[in-house]
């Protein structure tokens, strides 16, 4: 899905970002991932560094106008974030759209997940930071400081493909399987919504596709059904790689009354929602799942080894 | 934000349910009603036929009924809170019993019913279907198709109508219980009206959360705060939706739960000014119940952030830190830090500076620490 030729248009003038992608195509000695900003504002140009050099980003006023990109990365606020994504998935080259905003209506989210499966386009979100290719590219600001990307070894690839529900948790989960393998080749942040349109599974059975990958981390949370899916995928056979898995919000149990977690899709609706049925679940299906978050980044470092 | 619980009283109302239906509030002057009537409870809480906490009568029964329980702390399922608010409606005379839920799961609604009882029916006398996301109930019963169509036009994302009342070939909803997607707001300034999310049963909102809620509202960060237990030892100002959940595990994995005395997060690069607001409400909560013999302590955590700038917010965080410093002191608070992601080296620096100016013992460590490590060494 994503490679050093990965072209991305974003919707939305947001600077930081834009400049965190460039920054990180001129570590990894790759051509500028964006190619078109989207600003239904203003059309003309957006300055910003490339090395010590400055270089201009053509900005539209729509998509429309745009050159041809696989990726568009949706910084569009909760109330027209859907809309963006309709109108997306109506241009051919686009492979992927990001929803970024956090707060869109779950009855939208779930009516676009289901558009975007027809179309055969993968939307990562809502409320995702988005993902990186380790090496070839990055959406917007996944991974945090160009310190952090050297740090967590993210502009080579590595072995690990790591799917998260949550932003700052992927990247700390970077850092910790940096700390204990050769790195990640590709991590996605799926989003903290109740229902992202790309789940758990669909990523795994990518990465099961994708030979740079050699196991799979996954870090799960209270709420939602999804994780069980995995568990399902593993004893169906659909994904041999070793998966290890730890499914945060443990604590919600020891609680006397319900407590709304910070992202909106970490409340249990159901037994079978809870963090430790999720565990329990995915243990007996063959996953490596460790006694608590701490021994987490310990399991992963124990499987890579055994590779 | 999230799919939230609401009262009977504002489900049965958006559901457009005929008769006259009254919520009564701890303070508000009581209006008589004519017929018989029935009242109950409008918490957010379940098994209130078996708390005694539903009535059946005329209009002195029901006065009578809310003297003895209106303002009144009751315990229900091992959770004590006042009783503030109930429903009176006329009672529905009927024999049959059915039921009614709609949910919403990724690939559509799921609809469960029952022609064969209410509130204890067996599993195997449920019929269901799912409406594919984006289609229509196409069955044959009106109710249920009016009754969809609401739920898909209000933004509902839970209904469970249990015990729905059968007489001749009407249908009359006797309990609701309901969620809306809170973040539909917007789309429903008119058809919502006036409408409140309720905090769950066990735990009426302090000042503080109020603060909070309404700041995370106006705000394109998140800023959350639940207080779980005041007097407890471990207060938590963490950064992250998830961040902040490894750090309420963690806590209750050391056998420790009953100490944690909050649940919060901020994420999503909030303003200084934020910072500053949401590290006073949290302060203030901890403050107000005083120090506590085992030494109170303060988890300034979080992961490698992606793009919340560290030293941006540290900054109001100090900000609101200084302001109490003398009380931090001398309740012996000890205050430890552990945060990575953009200009973390000087967010961390000031922390380092405000313990050495305060006298406030600070511990800080950066990204090359496990996030957890600061609850294990708080314990120790």
């Amino acid at each position: 899905m994503f490679t050093v030729k990965t072209r991305a248009i974003l919707y939305g003038e947001h600077h930081d970002p834009l400049q965190r992608m460039l920054d990180y195509d001129y570590l990894c000695r790759r051509e500028p991932s964006v190619v078109a900003i989207v600003n239904p504002a203003r059309a003309g140009w957006h300055k910003v560094f490339w090395g010590k050099k400055e270089i201009v980003i053509p900005v539209y006023r729509s998509l429309g106008e745009t050159s041809e990109a696989e990726v568009l990365i949706n910084f569009a606020s909760a109330r027209s974030a859907v809309p963006v994504v309709m109108e997306g998935l109506g241009y051919k080259s686009l492979r992927c759209i990001v929803v970024v905003a956090e707060g869109v209506r779950e009855r939208e989210a779930r009516i676009m997940a289901v558009k975007a499966k027809e179309k055969g386009v993968m939307v990562i979100g809502p409320a995702t930071v988005g993902g990186l290719r380790a090496g070839a590219f990055r959406i917007g600001n996944t991974g945090g400081s160009i310190e952090n990307i050297v740090a967590a070894k993210l502009y080579r690839p590595g072995s690990v493909g790591l799917v998260s529900r949550s932003g700052g948790m992927l990247n700390e989960m970077f850092n910790i399987i940096a700390q204990e393998t050769d790195g990640v080749v590709e991590g996605v942040q799926i989003g903290g919504d109740r229902f992202p349109a790309t789940g758990f599974v669909d990523h795994l059975l990518r990465f099961e596709q994708d030979g740079a990958i050699k196991m799979q981390v996954c870090l799960g949370e209270v709420g939602g059904g999804d994780e069980v899916k995995i568990a399902e995928a593993i004893e169906a056979g659909q994904i041999k790689k070793p998966v290890v898995f730890w499914a945060i919000g443990t604590s919600a149990e020891v609680f006397s009354h319900e407590v709304q977690f910070g992202h909106a899709g970490a409340l249990k609706l159901t037994e079978d929602q809870s963090a430790r049925y999720k565990n329990k679940r995915l243990r007996e299906a063959g996953a490596f799942v460790p006694e608590s978050f701490n021994d987490f980044g310990k399991m992963i470092g124990a499987v890579y080894r055994s590779l | 934000m999230a799919q939230r619980a609401i009262r009977e009283f504002d489900a049965k109302r958006l559901l457009g349910i005929a008769g006259r239906r009254v919520l009564v509030g701890s303070g508000a002057a009581l209006q008589p009603m004519a017929g018989r009537l029935v009242v109950k409870s409008d918490e957010l809480v379940g098994k209130r036929g078996k708390q005694g906490l539903v009535k059946i009568g005329n209009w002195e029964e029901i006065e009578e009924y809310l003297r003895k329980y209106r303002g009144k702390e009751v315990e229900i399922s091992g959770v004590k809170d006042v009783l503030e608010y109930f429903l009176i409606e006329p009672y529905v005379e009927h024999e049959q019993e059915w039921f009614v839920v709609i949910r919403t799961v990724k690939e559509g609604d799921e609809i469960l019913w029952s022609q064969k009882g209410g509130i204890e029916v067996e599993r195997e006398k449920v019929e269901s279907i799912l409406v594919p996301i984006g289609e229509e109930y196409e069955g044959s019963w009106d109710f249920l198709r009016d009754l969809y169509e609401k739920f898909v036009r209000l933004d509902f994302t839970s209904l469970e109508i249990n015990p729905l009342a059968k007489i001749d070939n009407k249908f009359v909803p006797l309990d609701v219980k309901a969620r809306l997607d809170d973040t539909a707001r917007f789309w429903h300034l008119k058809d919502w009206g006036e409408i409140e999310f309720p905090s769950v049963w066990g735990r009426k909102q302090l000042l503080e959360e109020k603060l909070i809620q309404e700041l995370d509202e106006k705000s394109g960060a998140s800023l959350k705060l639940t207080v779980l237990n005041p007097r407890g030892r471990i207060w938590l100002l963490v950064a992250g939706g998830a961040g902040s959940v490894v750090y309420a595990d963690t806590v209750a994995d050391l056998g420790q739960a009953k100490e944690l005395a909050n649940y919060g997060e901020y994420s999503g690069n909030p303003s200084t000014e934020e910072m500053y607001q949401y590290t006073k409400a949290v302060l203030g909560v901890m403050l107000r119940e005083g120090s506590n013999t085992a030494g109170k302590k303060l988890l300034v955590g979080g992961a490698v952030a992606n793009f919340t700038d560290v030293a941006k917010t540290f900054k109001g965080m100090i900000q609101a830190l200084n302001e109490v410093s003398g009380e931090l002191k001398e309740q012996g608070i000890e205050i430890l830090v552990r945060r990575g992601g953009p200009n973390y080296e000087e967010g961390l620096a000031m922390m380092e500076q405000f313990g050495h100016e305060s006298g406030v013992k600070t511990r800080v460590f950066g990204p090359e620490t496990p996030m957890t490590k600061i609850v294990e060494l708080c314990l120790r």
